[in-house]
């Protein structure tokens, strides 16, 4: 009595055996959101990636010619006060923002993913213990946990990464251990418990395949909220120190001469808002097809 | 009623434990702090011209000798006193000056957490009932793009409207008497001039809470429940409002809770914007200058306003959902 | 057998006298721009004081088809054709503020799933009251005070008090009963009931099934029942029509189809169920091969012709139309030849097991406790069996009997309180303080197969990892043993690549099968492993356990709560209450007399689908005892219809043998006991 072939939909990526996240990728609708997002991402990281040689002038020349001037043809975005290209100081700016952001975010996510899968799977007085902690450091605010920090230790790169992936690890714990928690009493892991395996096994072969969507989503929407605490940081002064070009910061410096020309101040903020609306349309586009209930094909019923 | 109150004093000594954890961090990082608030003072005044002694005894009359938990020990039996410790740069008690400054801050932070309330549950709710369709599209839209903008952004531009253009507000507000008026000019002055750090702050949060409310009532309406409601005869128009708003407005409560938080933390950005004299102003100052009894101070206040809206969020939902207020 | 009323015998199907009429009605689905049309041609009339009978498997659209009765479809569905008729109304012409008159007063529906069709933030008064302020204009008081009274006819104890209680406070079969009152509480005259009773007890279904028939005649309603359990609609409804696939291929009086199934599929599903109580020798279940047909891509043919044993080329090529088989009975067929045809019979062997041989796993005085704040929640109370190497022991119970617990201590995911279990002259404790080669022989099969394979992984990988953890096989013989694994539990290589959310529920199953029989062991638990699927496809793995029991002479132990099955599958059956073992025996034994006062309950309780036996019935009255309270004597106490005195309640009852192998734990001596009137006749 063998059941022979199953009436499917013919996949070759299928058969092939590609992962899983990826086929689910191709065979869902790949939203507008999605693609504007990466290709705001992209440009970014482009531009962060060849900064020093697309820009027009050098970041730190002074013009003493040209101060605080409107955008013209020369100086596409006009200058500050010292005489400086804003193009080129906004093309520069975007390395240390997205540095400090992204790395932090990983960091963030790192941190996240450990307590929290393992937080989740060991459960009982383990998972109380740990999530206590995560309660006292959730209970700083963002901005003044990473101001105490880095207000203290100084104001740098660096500091500034470790201030916001500590600061956001917690949120991140929280949001996978809630997944986790879904998972960690289904069948499978108890089939694996059964079959003895080790519980490093478990939570990170077996339980962390399942994390992946979740991961993700959070992730893209950490590094929005990355990217926007990096630029308030360099607005109150505790960003990457000068000369070197910080969004925020220069956000902050030129506004007592926004009477004269506004275009220092705001076209930095307009890049950070391309970043983060790009970062956010790539979130929505990931969580429509990662976490969406309509992603899995339709069932062969029997 | 005695488990409420039971209930409500368990709480309230978490929060006392969570408060003094967050006390003891702040004033463990501020003593990392490269030098101590002696060499500020000194500034560039050379040491030998004062001597070893005179420097030792600054220290000693600071209690700066004394070990790190002894110095912790006393400034918290100092705060139960309401004595929050005096001030190195302004040589005066900080109490009063954070009190005054909290007012002001306030004055702008429960406008902007009302408007978040009011105007984030109903779009919310608004979005969720007509479900793609251009409203919901339209606002998902403009919710979006409040997200990704960073309230410096917003203060600023509102600054270059009206300020710089128009004229219509001050640059700066810290020239602002804000003590010397009555009930009435303030509230002129509220929708006049302090709307718009008011409406930067809620900004942000107003944003989230919508996207939240929206969430989770789609969710709801789509529960079985629901369903029940529905074919039992009752009008759509209770279905949402007294069916599933009952049980969708539960997780929108603890991230409207966490946004007052934000909204209390954000201030500090925004008073820096607009130079209004309010505690997250005094903060930034404090540790520009390493004033460490000032940061400490207005870092606990501003932590203990964050903490609290937690507090009542966390509150508000057990009580508000029989399944665990009845377990 | 429960009330049948005279509407039966009422031939007359006219339309005018009829509650509800369905004609030619037509469903469909849009999803992804492909068109499903889930309900086709669907005709039935129901009339007053009538229970009829809507009995499919998952995917035949029953559900889609009792929702549109109440217009009600979700956004991406529209009724595509047909008119539906209500007492002389179209509900197609009616505008949307018509349609919120009749819904909850004329029209009710008993939902599904109790505690999610309740509002988790109303009292449960409230959402009775609610219905009578909007359609009979009712102030709070008058309103509440009427639905204390509608708690009352439900037979829900203390309705004053439970009108003040949330959902979650109260019980399932109690959120079901409010569900009752809630949909009787304005006397409607049709009242549609989705599968009301899936996920209950079976002795709490007894109840709830005898209170659906004094409703029943109490207000003349008529009733539109959606179940896919036979034995439920056999004994509850007057006429019945089989749909599968989203057409009805049968329909006609209850008591007729039962007893002489016309429709090719109809005698496929009642072959497919295990006989409750019937003396014949034990015949192999026919599972019925296939699948269902892909509604989007339909040909003109029977719907069933891909299945069906008796299709001919016609079959495959033509649709055809309703053929009148007399006795107002009709079949979606060309052919009414097949009603008289005998089934050829096979016979199930089940490996004989001797009282003689050697234990496999030995458990004493098991305890399992859980701390709660007021106590300790007995799980499990003291319970001592054994089971012999090759033996099927089932253990049977009804939820909460700790039957799950037992599994997986044995399987080591729960740490015992107290007790010990012996496995081949070995203690075995938790998995953590367990040799690997102990993990190796004692495997399980869980339940839900929506959950039982990591989505994440291919079943190659999934059914390889075992065989790599243990190193059963070399690394080069590893595919080849998968493959083997894979035919033994009739599924092939194509299988290899996929993905769980790519096959269906009975083949997550096997494959999860095929995973515990990858490190050979020689004991497997199985908790439930075909409760959430599809009669049909319940046969299909029955068979498949019975075979590799044969093959391989391993000893299963069966957890379940369908007697029926149980007895189909096991040699030894024990019966388990609060934690506590009432009767062991061999099948042969436990559905007779003498037994357990609890066994006679629930075989009074199991809906039986056999015609021509008669099944005595019994409801049981009083409260279950909390697990938490100090219980010296027998925990049935309470709910005992042959309680014999205060001994019950104080004194632990004693196991005593009945005959070597079969063992009562009662008060009630064994003559006594055997005097029992037999609950099958």
């Amino acid at each position: 009595m063998c059941l022979k072939g199953v009436p499917m939909s013919n996949n070759s990526l299928m058969q092939l055996g590609l992962k899983k996240l990826i086929t689910d990728f191709f065979k869902n609708k790949i939203t507008t959101n999605l693609i504007i997002g990466i290709g705001i991402l992209a440009a970014f990281v482009l531009i962060g990636i060849f900064a020093p040689h697309i820009t027009p002038y050098d970041a730190d020349e002074m013009h003493y010619e040209h101060l605080k001037e409107m955008p013209s043809a020369s100086f596409l975005l006009g200058t500050d006060r010292y005489g400086r290209d804003v193009l080129s100081r906004v093309i520069v700016g975007t390395r240390a923002t997205l540095l400090v952001a992204s790395i932090s975010t990983l960091l963030a996510l790192f941190l996240g993913i450990t307590f929290g899968a393992t937080s989740a799977f060991f459960g009982g007085q383990v998972d109380n213990i740990m999530m206590r902690i995560n309660d006292i450091f959730m209970s700083f605010p963002t901005l003044i946990f990473a101001i105490l920090v880095i207000g203290v230790l100084g104001p740098s790169m660096i500091n500034g990464v470790i201030a916001i992936g500590i600061i956001y690890a917690p949120r991140v714990t929280r949001v996978v251990r809630a997944q986790a928690l879904n998972i960690v009493h289904l069948e499978y892991i108890d089939a694996a418990k059964v079959r003895g395996e080790s519980s490093f096994y478990i939570i990170f072969r077996e339980m962390l395949p399942n994390l992946w969507p979740t991961i993700i989503v959070e992730g893209s929407i950490r590094l929005g909220y990355a990217i926007l605490l990096t630029a308030s940081l360099g607005y109150i002064g505790l960003g990457p120190p000068p000369p070197m070009p910080d969004w925020g910061l220069m956000a902050y410096s030129e506004r007592g001469y926004m009477f004269e020309t506004p275009w220092p101040v705001f076209a930095p903020c307009i890049a950070i808002v391309i970043a983060v609306i790009g970062v956010n349309l790539f979130g929505e586009g990931l969580k429509d097809i990662l976490l969406a209930k309509g992603s899995r094909s339709k069932e062969a019923k029997a | 009623m005695k488990d409420f109150i039971q209930f409500i004093l368990k709480r309230l000594g978490t929060t006392a434990i969570t408060l003094i954890i967050i006390s003891m961090i702040i004033f463990g990082v501020c003593h990392l702090m490269p030098g101590d608030a002696v060499d500020m003072m000194l500034g560039g005044i050379s040491l030998q011209s004062l001597g070893e002694t005179t420097i030792d005894e600054l220290r000693k009359e600071l209690g700066l000798n004394l070990p790190v938990y002894q110095q912790y020990y006393n400034w918290a039996v100092g705060i139960f006193h309401g004595d929050l410790g005096t001030s190195y740069i302004m040589k005066a008690p900080i109490a009063p000056l954070v009190i005054r400054r909290l007012g002001h801050t306030l004055l702008l932070a429960v406008p902007a957490s009302l408007m978040m309330i009011v105007f984030g549950l109903s779009l919310g709710i608004l979005s969720a009932v007509k479900e793609k369709t251009w409203i919901d599209q339209g606002i998902s839209f403009v919710s979006l793009s409040m997200l990704s903008v960073p309230s410096f952004l917003t203060g600023t531009l509102f600054i270059y409207i009206f300020s710089v253009k128009l004229g219509w507000i001050p640059a700066a507000y810290n020239i602002l008497d804000l003590e010397g008026m009555s009930m009435f000019k303030m509230m002129g002055a509220y929708f006049g001039i302090l709307l718009f750090p008011s409406l930067t702050l809620g900004f942000e949060s107003i944003a989230y809470v919508n996207r939240q409310t929206r969430a989770s009532m789609i969710e709801e309406l789509k529960t079985n429940y629901v369903r029940t409601a529905v074919l039992k005869g009752v009008h759509p128009r209770d279905v949402v409002l007294h069916h599933a708003l009952r049980n969708g407005l539960l997780p929108a409560i603890t991230v409207i809770a966490f946004n007052v938080g934000q909204i209390i933390a954000g201030t500090v950005i925004i008073e820096v914007v607009f130079s209004y004299p309010g505690i997250g102003n005094l903060m930034i100052m404090a540790i520009k200058f390493r004033d460490v009894p000032l940061i400490l101070a207005t870092m606990i206040v501003i932590s203990s306003g964050y903490v609290f809206a937690n507090l009542v969020a966390d509150i508000l939902y057990t009580q508000l959902n029989p399944r665990i207020k009845y377990s | 057998m429960t009330g049948k009323n005279s509407a039966s015998a009422n031939s007359d199907t006219s339309t005018e006298s009829a509650v509800l009429s369905v004609r030619n009605v037509d469903i469909t689905y849009y999803s992804r721009g492909v068109k499903f049309p889930a309900i086709r041609n669907a005709s039935f009339d129901i009339q007053s004081g009538e229970a009829f009978g809507l009995v499919g498997e998952s995917g035949s659209g029953k559900s889609t088809l009792a929702y549109a009765v109440m217009k009600y479809l979700s956004s991406n569905g529209e009724i595509a054709g047909g008119e539906i008729i209500f007492r002389g109304t179209n509900l197609m012409t009616l505008s949307s503020k018509e349609l919120l008159s009749l819904r909850g007063l004329k029209i009710s529906m008993v939902p599904q799933d109790p505690l999610t069709s309740l509002n988790p933030s109303h009292r449960v008064g409230d959402q009775i009251s609610e219905i009578l302020k909007i359609h009979y204009k009712l102030n709070n008081k008058e309103a509440h005070k009427q639905a204390v009274a509608m708690l009352a006819q439900v037979h829900l104890p203390t309705p004053q008090l439970t009108a003040l209680k949330y959902p979650h406070q109260i019980s399932g079969g109690q959120q079901q009963r409010v569900l009752i009152a809630m949909a009787f509480c304005t006397t409607p005259e049709l009242l549609i009931m989705d599968e009301p009773t899936t996920g209950l007890d079976v002795t709490t279904q007894a109840h709830i099934l005898d209170l659906v028939n004094e409703m029943k005649t109490r207000h003349n309603t008529a009733i539109l029942y959606i179940t896919h359990n036979l034995g439920v609609v056999k004994n509850l409804c007057d006429r019945v029509a089989i749909i599968y696939a989203g057409e009805i291929v049968e329909e006609g009086g209850a008591g007729s189809i039962f007893r002489e199934p016309a429709h090719p599929y109809t005698r496929a599903l009642l072959n497919c169920i295990p006989k409750t109580y019937s003396r014949e020798p034990e015949t192999r279940l026919n599972a019925i091969e296939g699948f269902l047909p892909n509604l989007a891509e339909l040909k003109p043919s029977c719907i069933f012709s891909t299945r069906c044993e008796f299709a001919q080329d016609k079959c495959h090529q033509q649709k055809p139309s309703f053929l009148e088989i007399g006795d107002n009975r009709r079949i979606k067929c060309f052919f009414d030849t097949f009603r008289n045809r005998d089934q050829p019979v096979s016979i199930d062997e089940k490996h004989a097991v001797t009282l003689n041989d050697e234990f496999l796993i030995k458990i004493n005085n098991l305890i399992k406790l859980y701390p709660t704040k007021r106590g300790n929640l007995r799980a499990i109370d003291d319970i001592s069996f054994e089971c012999r190497k090759g033996e099927i022991l089932g253990i049977v119970g009804e939820s909460g009997c700790g039957k799950t617990t037992i599994a997986r201590c044995i399987v080591g995911l729960e740490k015992k309180s107290g007790g010990s279990i012996l496995f081949s002259n070995q203690t075995i404790g938790t998995i953590r303080n367990r040799s690997k080669d102990m993990c190796q022989k004692i495997q399980m099969v869980f339940q839900n197969p929506e959950a039982t394979l990591n989505p994440q992984k291919t079943i190659e990988e999934i059914i390889t990892r075992p065989l790599a953890l243990y190193n059963i096989v070399s690394k080069s013989q590893r595919r080849k043993r998968v493959i083997e694994l894979l035919e033994s539990v009739d599924l092939n290589e194509l299988y290899l690549t996929r993905y769980p959310h790519e096959i269906s529920g009975g083949e997550k199953q096997r494959v999860g099968i095929a995973r515990a029989f990858a490190t050979k062991p020689e004991l497997i638990i199985l908790d439930e492993p075909i409760s959430s699927l599809d009669v049909s496809v319940q046969a299909g793995i029955l068979n498949l356990l019975l075979d590799l029991q044969e093959k391989h002479n391993i000893t299963y132990i069966f957890i379940g709560h369908d007697l029926s099955v149980i007895r189909h599958l096991c040699n030894s059956i024990m019966v388990v209450y609060m934690g506590r073992i009432c009767e062991v025996g061999p099948p042969e034994e436990l559905f007779d007399p003498p037994y357990h006062p609890y066994t006679e309950a629930l075989l009074a309780a199991v809906p039986a689908v056999e015609p021509g036996i008669n099944q005595r019935k019994i409801l049981l009255t009083g409260e279950m005892p909390n697990a938490i309270d100090f219980m010296p004597g027998c925990p049935f106490y309470s709910r005992c219809p042959r309680k014999v005195g205060k001994i019950c309640e104080q004194v632990k009852p004693k196991e005593i043998e009945i005959k070597p192998g079969h063992r009562i734990a009662c008060h009630i001596p064994p003559e006594e006991l055997s005097a029992f009137e037999p609950i099958f006749s």
